[in-house]
């Protein structure tokens, strides 16, 4: 049996001794990432238990398919830290202290927005590499000048058409996907 | 609807997501979701995609629909089964923290017994070669996969492939193209091994060079750039450099590698 698959059917089956064997090889490796960027043992422990209930989330209801289960682990871990990191710094902006969800919110929270960024990011690289890279600028800058020196465009509305059109084809491929209707 | 009509819409969700409109025309706009669901879920779509796929603060716009969905996971990880996993991997983290306690234990156990030899050759200080600190520290073929489960990533992963085959100059140019916008998702992994393919193939100058593009973007590998700066020095003996370097990454305990070059610079 592959490796992906041999962790995988691991925790959905909950084997012990192999889900040992992931913390053995996997987690050392999430908790220098965590040490290294601003967090704490503690953290890391908590960024690598809602990564493996992520995966077991996704292989058990959405029946996903994962290519390298070390890569795949590695960045949900590396989203769950961004995501908690920026929370803490609009909770504070906007509250003065950070309020704590309960743990199964916040793993759901989790499990949805992951779930919505995979959704996306694997519809954006369905589009043409030119519609990526006008995207990717529109959005980067929200000015349709750039886009005239950049790309050579005639004018300011051949670029806004561009974008026009290549947002559109984006937002019809997600509403296309099945997935789209569970987690939207 | 005609082209025109949709320009319009758009125009209108834009203003509202940029959070230009006035207090009146917001008013009426939400109106216009409340009467128009498809109006709506475009709305929160084209919302949602440019927090995720663009990295916008859009958290001004209060998000309704999130709270089905949401309920639906919570339930689903309420249930026994999902209750059953929890306790595995909880029962599992536990079981690896008692056995590296008891490998740190040994450790430790041992400890005494290099004080011995420490002693012993304390008379005799001897400071390690520059070259040794290289062999010891360097870690070119630790270079994170970025090969996930989707298209991008598939992408890159050719990249990945060249350079562990070697084929360093077909990495470099296959790096390029990750590492000429800062937004795309892959610059920091681009940029690490672009510089690692330089090295490689002993061009230092560009290998610096795209290291420091990897320092000043605001990456959480950012500072990854000066560990490979000073793999770099040790490998060319640059000791001032070495020396400028250390003391840089020493500068916050956040640092990558920083309780490493700790290690180094006692050892220099």
């Amino acid at each position: 049996m592959k490796q992906n698959k041999k962790y995988l059917e691991a925790l959905v089956n909950n084997n012990s001794s192999i889900v040992v064997e992931i913390y053995t090889k996997f987690y050392p490796k999430i908790v220098s990432f965590v040490l290294n960027n601003k967090g704490r043992k503690e953290d890391a422990q908590d960024v690598f238990q809602d990564a493996l209930v992520y995966l077991i989330y996704i292989y058990k209801e959405n029946a996903t398919e994962i290519k390298s289960f070390e890569a795949y682990l590695f960045t949900i871990c590396k989203n769950i830290w961004r995501r908690q990191l920026k929370n803490k710094k609009e909770h504070i902006v906007k509250d003065g202290v950070y309020s704590i969800k309960d743990k199964i919110t916040q793993t759901s929270v989790f499990i949805l927005e992951q779930q919505r960024e995979d959704l996306y990011t694997k519809c954006f690289a369905k589009l043409s590499e030119n519609c990526r890279n006008v995207l990717s600028l529109y959005f980067n800058t929200m000015n349709y000048e750039d886009l005239l020196n950049t790309f050579s465009y005639n004018s300011a509305d051949v670029a806004r058409h561009r974008v026009f059109k290549c947002r559109k084809r984006l937002m019809q491929l997600i509403k296309q996907d099945k997935q789209y209707q569970i987690i939207k | 609807m005609n082209s025109n009509e949709e320009y319009n819409i758009q125009d209108k969700i834009d203003s509202y997501l940029n959070n230009t409109m006035s207090d009146q025309e917001q008013l009426l706009f939400k109106r216009e979701m409340d009467i128009n669901p498809d109006l709506k879920e475009d709305v929160l779509l084209q919302k949602s995609v440019s927090e995720t796929v663009f990295n916008h603060n859009l958290s001004h716009i209060e998000e309704v629909s999130k709270v089905e969905t949401l309920e639906n996971i919570k339930q689903t990880l309420k249930t026994e089964p999902y209750q059953n996993h929890i306790k595995t991997i909880e029962n599992a983290a536990s079981v690896y923290k008692k056995r590296k306690q008891k490998k740190q234990f040994l450790y430790f156990g041992s400890i005494a017994a290099a004080i011995l030899i420490f002693v012993s050759v304390i008379f005799f200080p001897k400071q390690q070669s520059l070259e040794t600190l290289y062999t010891d520290y360097s870690n070119w073929d630790e270079l994170t996969s970025y090969v996930e489960q989707n298209e991008i990533q598939n992408t890159f992963s050719k990249g990945e492939s060249l350079y562990n085959e070697k084929k360093y100059r077909e990495s470099i140019a296959f790096f390029k193209n990750y590492t000429t916008n800062p937004s795309d998702k892959l610059y920091s992994a681009g940029l690490l091994y672009l510089g690692a393919s330089y090295f490689k193939i002993a061009q230092y100058d560009n290998a610096i060079e795209t290291y420091n593009s990897l320092i000043a973007s605001d990456s959480y590998d950012s500072s990854r750039g000066h560990w490979y700066k000073l793999l770099i020095y040790l490998k060319l003996k640059d000791k001032d450099k070495i020396n400028t370097t250390v003391h840089t990454i020493l500068k916050d305990p956040n640092n990558y590698k920083y309780s490493t070059v700790l290690e180094i610079q006692n050892a220099l």
